[in-house]
């Protein structure tokens, strides 16, 4: 910089000096600020201010202005005898010189030779956000993303190109500025998955996320690399302006779908029949009935208020914000609020040394609820309570409902909260040693802390119950890189080299008690009796090298290389170190003579990569045969210690080796592009937790056992449909088809036809030679009109009306053949429009809540639909006749659960109108305004006969997916919000 | 701030060294005597989970007969409960799986034991931990293989039992496969016959002792009808002064009395509390911090004496159980909060019903079975029986039958006390009948489907 500043001033004594000036605009005649005006050849330049308008002194023969900023198409302008050049700058729509985040670096999109889907700020700008992870959800193609339920705070599966595990761990690893997140559990489940590990970021912050698909983008991350990288980078600040921004949105929320249950006339009336048909005792009732399910549930509200401002000068630039966000779902007792707080500063100590620091501190308190299989949620209560229960005594007081709690008195008595607090946050230091060379050292934290409360009064449990527990999960990181570019004439060098040391530390300590004296005692501690006094801990460790080069020759022909060694304290001595690595190539066609002419083609490149990566996602000490001690394992008040866990020294890393070759295109103008990648991924060595014979006295023991494929096509392809001064119609759609297979299993038990096979849950399997999430289920016929008995088939096809385990087949995946979205905006003037569609085809679901609600032999309440039972020969019931014995099993555990859960759901729909520019001018303060309306899942398509086809109940586990069980669904909401510029 | 990153890196490998705070390698639990019985207590502690002796087989066996009601909403035990058991049953698995625990935890320290190298601990020491270890595998054998098999009595101890697995796990995978029921009763009598040599004269009830031994000695020859060595070793226990016959029926739950012989103890930091439910849960109301899953038949409380104290003293009138429906629960286990009762697996009154029995069937209607049979009714408030009350042998041995199933009602006695007896579980239902397929739990599938070595049982 020093140098050029002394060029450029020696540049000044030759040739005629005058001067240029003009204002750069864009499209719409909107000014253009921040535009770099450079004189051809020199570094001599200027920059457009606020109003769009620069100056600059030209000298030198025949002189020639460019004009670059990011984002839009570079122009070059001929001075001739010009004293003034004005134009409007075209968008670069397909901004293809784009800068992209990468793993330890970033690349310019035109010449990666990673797969690298970036999701930015400007694409979720019109959308706001409840969570950060909503970003992921349809946004990229071959990256899946499946809401566990309707529960506030609750995770998200995640999944980029299929699921690489079957007993480590499928989810992604997240970075944010990067900090590898601490993403475990540190909640109890209450009946169903744990919470969210990124519900902590703020979604106001977020820059830009890149999604690393392939093993040249991935492998950099070595063994956490095989189910791929979310890189989140949140925003930094500008020199110039103050930009201050002020969003606030409010909405309202209801459930997407509910089931219809029977009152109390009904319920009463159909037990009782069903007791006389069956030639039992008549059961006696009350006569009461109550709407349990429209009490369990209400109008959701959600609102949000972000503030942030951003600017700098020269050497110093900041982003400053903070977001409150208060949420109540539309299930009673389930609020959520978070406040999150950011500082992002970076500083120029002198030319070559900069320092910065990322500080994201966050508050959320979650009052949560259970859901899924608990008696104390409300949903699943209010569904199963016998409807002629009442919630109220008649002097007022709460009942007692027995089993079933009242949800009511519980949502008004208990207590059971989350707090987390967390800091996230790096500092840097990077010095340009060399010409190219620059040396950067980053620390990082996250430092997470969850308290858990939980407080059950006299009422649900005599004496009451209390709990608490205080979880620490430390993290600290160093990352050391050296990195280094060069150009020499045709060849360009990029690479970098680096060392990471990470390091995580769990400190958990719970109290439990029982014996209150009062319900106003809230804490543990006015406890009589202590049932849980508890300090466990637990340290992992992971030191790496890491190595990236890459090499361009004429920016047509590209080539990288790069590779990690990780050192990790999960493995046993046999297996503590990994080497991972990938190799890539592209080429960049379009910049060929014979593809140059081509008008239309505005870039084409093909790029194909191979790579290993892996996944050390399991327990901390799984390679130790184990005895744990603790009041588990006493006896008596004696001390104990039992085996927990039996040994394998030779545990190591899972290997997923990917291939891939990517195509991408833009053409006309850039107004369609078109990114298709086909992949392969062959993980090796799974990571399994192998079946024991029970009668060693150990269910499972961890191993390398096995072998999985993933193969799969992902494309993108956008288009700007309208491209006018006054209309624009942009529109994306990304699918990813995916096809996944178990390959080997040795060690596994072996089913009837001798495959292998893991038993996920008691309705699906991984099974050699299919995926991994393959019901085995009895297949339900139907209720024979003549007989009326319910039906279901033999393994060999027979019809039975009393099945057993062993016919059981397989019936289809929890997997989907492809998954996507389908993304329009509309701009008309001042008016946006955003329509936005996610699709799953292909997937089934298995409901096990109809186990319950269609078992007419329980107590609980029932679904309306078995009031449609068989009576006389001919009809064409949807259950049996209650005189049949069918009537008792026809609830057992069936294809009668399991259905197509394909779906296409207007995910986000929303109107906006932002004030034209002549409106702004006349006010003093507001740069910039919109208002709009955003509805969600507004509208489902789908065969699906559950509740909600966007449900998992059982979340992460990889082999578990695809069932529910009450599993609340996902909420239908509008927002109204404005977003403000000041 | 760069030479800080770079000191980040020196020495780095050894970092990766991390061990566990929580646990201890296997290796370290057996170096020292008080590592051993560590290894020792943990095996009691086994014994405590919710489907060993936590209640689940104790309720399971008595929702399969006639003294409770199912009400419940596990869809596992319904089925259980009208005989439809299917192999993936996962409460069975459950069951299966959390004996063979108690049988790891067991033979770890019957084979590291005698090995362990510590001055302080003496041969006669660690041969009374191996002999607790060796009933403690006795008593959870018993219990399985009257769960998953026909009883010794149905062919003589022919058909299948369990496989025994006498060897702890140290990473060969083995199949076992199924011993026959004769086999596995010889295991345990191996076991309890040389544990007796060295467990403890003490009548203590908390801990394995030579009382609970006999106690258990004379269940296991009364389930094999051999009536003479059910009445020696009940005559064992009865001559042992240490146990006394109780006055009145208040010594449920959380206490230790001289009528317990081997008494399994819960606190409020065990299994039952910290896991899925201990004797409490299914048997206590939700009002009472249970889940009220298995009221009190009504047929069976017709069968009480309205004076029975037995019934009067031991019941909890008036509640709701989880279907709704009102209900009577037993008192016997009444801490639903924190799931502390005790599991009263051996006790002085089932020794003198055991040897009523034996008497009767050895002698007919006889006069010191009768005086046994009129001190427990005494006991429970009722008027006293004659010998010229029973018409034959069947009549004398029905009543004494009958005597046993109220006294020790809910403890899980009742299914192989039928069976073994060739009664059916109950009236007027084929699959409740004697020897039906179903009134035996199925070997898990999963287990099946893992061990090429194993049977399934008929019907499954």
């Amino acid at each position: 910089m020093l140098i050029s500043l002394l060029m450029s001033i020696s540049l000044f004594s030759f040739g005629q000096e005058r001067t240029v000036s003009g204002v750069i605009t864009d499209i719409n005649g909107d000014p253009l600020p921040g535009v770099a005006v450079i004189l051809k050849g020199t570094t001599q330049g200027s920059v457009t201010n606020i109003e769009g308008s620069y100056k600059l002194a030209v000298t030198g023969e025949n002189p020639t202005l460019v004009y670059k900023l990011v984002g839009f198409v570079d122009a070059e302008k001929v001075v001739g005898s010009n004293t003034t050049i004005s134009f409007s700058m075209e968008e670069d729509l397909q901004q293809l010189d784009e800068v992209v985040v990468i793993g330890y670096g970033t690349q310019q999109d035109k010449y990666m030779t990673q797969v690298v889907d970036v999701v930015r700020a400007t694409d979720i700008e019109s959308m706001p956000l409840t969570s950060t992870q909503e970003l992921l959800q349809g946004q990229a193609a071959g990256v899946q993303m499946v809401s566990t339920s309707g529960v506030a705070g609750s995770s998200a599966t995640v999944r980029i190109r299929g699921a690489a595990s079957i007993g480590a761990g499928n989810q992604p690893l997240y970075v944010v500025d990067g900090v590898p997140l601490n993403d475990g559990t540190y909640s109890l489940t209450n009946g169903a998955e744990a919470l969210n590990p990124i519900s902590d970021i703020n979604p106001n912050d977020i820059e830009s996320v890149s999604i690393l698909k392939d093993a040249a983008a991935a492998a950099i991350y070595g063994s956490r690399g095989a189910n791929g990288v979310i890189i989140i980078t949140t925003k930094k600040g500008q020199s110039g302006k103050t930009n201050i921004n002020l969003d606030y949105y409010t909405g309202w929320s209801e459930p997407t779908n509910m089931v219809d249950m029977m009152n109390g006339e009904q319920f009463v009336e159909m037990k009782t029949e069903h007791a006389r048909a069956q030639g039992n005792t008549l059961p006696t009732y009350p006569e009461d009935s109550f709407d349990w399910v429209n009490n369990a549930i209400r109008t959701g509200r959600v609102s949000s208020y972000n503030l942030s401002a951003s600017g700098g000068n020269e050497k110093t630039q900041f982003f400053m914000g903070g977001t409150y966000f208060d949420q109540s779902t539309f299930t009673i007792g389930n609020e959520f609020e978070r406040l999150n707080g950011r500082l992002n500063l970076s500083h120029k100590i002198s030319d070559g040394v900069q320092v910065g620091t990322n500080i994201s501190l966050s508050r959320s308190v979650n009052d949560r609820i259970d859901s899924d299989n608990s008696t104390a949620a409300p949903l699943t209560s209010s569904l199963l309570m016998p409807p002629y229960e009442l919630p109220y005594n008649e002097d007022g007081t709460y009942r007692d409902t027995g089993f079933i709690e009242n949800i009511i008195a519980l949502e008004e008595l208990a207590q059971s909260e989350l707090i987390t607090n967390r800091i996230i946050a790096n500092a840097f230091l990077s010095v340009d040693l060399y010409k190219g060379l620059t040396l950067k050292t980053d620390f990082g934290i996250d430092l997470l802390n969850t308290v858990e409360t939980q407080r059950d009064p006299e009422f649900i449990t005599p004496g009451g119950t209390g709990y608490k527990r205080d979880i620490k999960d430390n993290k600290w990181l160093n990352t050391t890189t050296l990195s280094y570019g060069k150009t020499i004439g045709n060849h360009t060098f990029e690479g970098v080299a680096g060392l990471s040391y990470e390091t995580a530390s769990l400190k958990a300590i719970a109290v439990g008690g029982s014996g209150f004296v009062s319900d106003a005692l809230p804490n543990v501690g006015s406890a009589a009796n202590p049932t849980t006094t508890s300090a466990t801990g637990s340290d992992w460790a992971l030191y790496s090298q890491f190595i990236r080069g890459s090499y361009r020759f004429k920016d047509k022909y590209l080539f990288e290389v790069s590779a990690r060694r990780d050192g990790s304290s999960r493995f046993g001595a046999n297996k503590k170190y990994g080497f991972f690595w990938a190799i890539s190539g592209g080429w960049v066609l379009s910049e060929e003579a014979f593809l140059k002419e081509v008008s239309w083609l505005n870039n084409l490149k093909l790029s194909a990569s191979y790579g290993l990566s892996g996944n050390d996602r399991i327990g901390r000490y799984d390679y130790l045969a184990l005895y744990e001690g603790g009041p588990d394992s006493d006896y008596n008040g004696t001390a104990g210690l039992r085996p927990t866990t039996p040994a394998n020294p030779d545990l190591g890393w899972e290997s997923s080796g990917m291939y891939d070759l990517t195509l991408n295109a833009s053409m006309f103008n850039s107004r369609l592009s078109v990114e298709a990648s086909i992949w392969q991924k062959n993980t090796t060595e799974l990571l399994l937790d192998t079946p024991l014979p029970l009668t060693t006295g150990f269910a499972t023991r961890s191993e390398n056992a096995g072998e999985m494929m993933n193969r799969g096509l992902d494309l993108t392809i956008s288009g700007d449909i309208i491209r006018s001064k006054d209309f624009t119609w942009t529109s994306s759609l990304n699918v990813g088809f995916l096809k996944n297979e178990i390959t080997s299993l040795p060690g596994a038990s072996k089913d009837a036809e001798g495959r292998g096979f893991i038993a996920g849950t008691s309705s699906q399997r991984a099974v050699e030679g299919h995926s991994v999430n393959e019901f085995f289920l009895i297949r339900y016929k139907g209720v024979n009109s003549e007989t009326g008995d319910a039906e279901w088939y033999t393994k060999d096809g027979e019809v039975t009306t009393t099945p057993s385990a062993d016919d059981r087949v397989m019936v289809g995946s929890a997997l989907p053949d492809f998954t996507g979205g389908f993304r329009n905006n509309l701009s008309y003037k001042g008016f946006d429009l955003t329509a936005f569609f996610t699709f799953s085809q292909g997937n089934k679901i298995f409901h096990g809540d109809m186990r319950f609600s269609e078992n007419l032999a329980s107590g609980f309440n029932k679904s309306t639909a078995i009031l449609n039972y068989w009576k006389q020969p001919g009809d064409n019931a949807y259950f049996p006749s209650l005189s049949s014995p069918t009537s008792n099993s026809f609830a057992q555990r069936s294809t009668k659960q399991l259905s197509d859960a394909s779906y296409i759901r207007l995910r986000t729909l929303s109107i906006g109108y932002s004030l034209p520019a002549s409106v702004l001018d006349k006010m003093k303060y507001v740069s910039r305004a919109r208002f709009y309306v955003q509805g969600t899942n507004l509208l489902t398509i789908t065969a699906y006969e559950g509740w909600d086809p966007e449900a998992n109940g059982f979340g992460n586990d990889p082999l578990a997916q695809g069932e529910t069980f009450f599993t609340p669904p996902q909420p239908k909401t509008i927002q109204v919000g404005v977003s403000l510029g000041l | 701030m760069l030479s800080l990153g770079v000191a980040t890196f020196s020495s780095c490998d050894d970092r990766l060294d991390l061990l566990p705070q929580d646990q201890i390698a296997a290796d370290l639990a057996f170096v020292d005597e008080r590592s051993a019985r560590g290894s020792l207590m943990g095996a009691y502690s086994r014994m405590q989970d919710l489907e060993v002796f936590g209640s689940m087989p104790a309720v399971i066996n008595e929702y399969m007969s006639d003294n409770v009601n199912f009400a419940g909403s596990f869809v596992t035990l319904q089925d259980i409960n009208n005989y439809v058991t299917r192999a993936d049953n996962g409460t069975v698995e459950g069951i299966w799986r959390d004996h063979y625990r108690v049988f790891l935890a067991a033979n770890a320290v019957i084979a590291n034991t005698p090995n362990v190298e510590d001055i302080g601990f003496t041969d006669e020491e660690k041969n009374q931990v191996v002999a607790e270890a060796k009933f403690v595998r006795a008593i959870t054998y018993f219990q399985l293989v009257n769960l998953f098999a026909h009883t010794y009595t149905f062919d003589n101890g022919a058909g299948l039992g369990v496989p025994v697995v006498t060897e702890p796990f140290t990473g060969e995978v083995t199949l076992p496969a199924r011993s026959t029921v004769a086999e596995v009763y010889a295991q345990i009598i191996k076991d309890l016959d040389e544990a007796s040599t060295y467990l403890s004269t003490s009548t203590d009830p908390q801990l394995a002792t030579l009382g609970a031994a006999d106690a258990l000695r004379s269940r296991v020859y009364l389930y094999m009808g051999d009536w003479a060595k059910a009445n020696q070793y009940a005559d064992a226990v009865i001559a042992n002064k240490g146990y006394v016959l109780a006055t009145d029926f208040t010594f449920f739950g959380d206490k230790n009395t001289a009528e317990h012989i081997f008494n399994l103890q819960n606190s409020a930091t065990d299994n039952g509390a910290t896991g899925s439910g201990g004797w409490a849960s299914y048997y206590n109301a939700a009002t009472d911090g249970g889940r009220g899953d298995a009221p009190i038949a009504q047929a069976f409380i017709d069968a009480y004496d309205a004076t029975d104290l037995r019934y009067t003293s031991l019941i909890q009138e008036d509640k709701v159980d989880a279907q709704g429906q009102p209900a009577t629960f037993t008192a016997k286990f009444p801490d639903g909060v924190t799931d502390a009762d005790n599991a009263p697996l051996l006790r002085l009154t089932e020794v003198h019903l055991n040897k009523a029995e034996a008497l009767a069937e050895l002698n007919g209607v006889n006069q010191a079975s009768l005086d046994i049979i009129n001190d427990l009714r005494e006991r429970a408030g009722l008027s006293l029986l004659a010998l010229s009350d029973f018409a034959d042998k069947a009549a004398f041995i029905d009543a004494i039958l009958e005597e046993r199933r109220k006294e020790l009602a809910f403890e899980g006695h009742r299914r192989p006390d039928l069976l073994r007896k060739g009664k059916d579980l109950r009236a007027g239902n084929p699959d409740a009948a004697y020897g039906a397929n179903k009134t035996i739990l199925p070997i898990p599938q999963d287990e099946m489907d893992i061990n090429p070595s194993l049977v399934q049982n008929d019907g499954y």
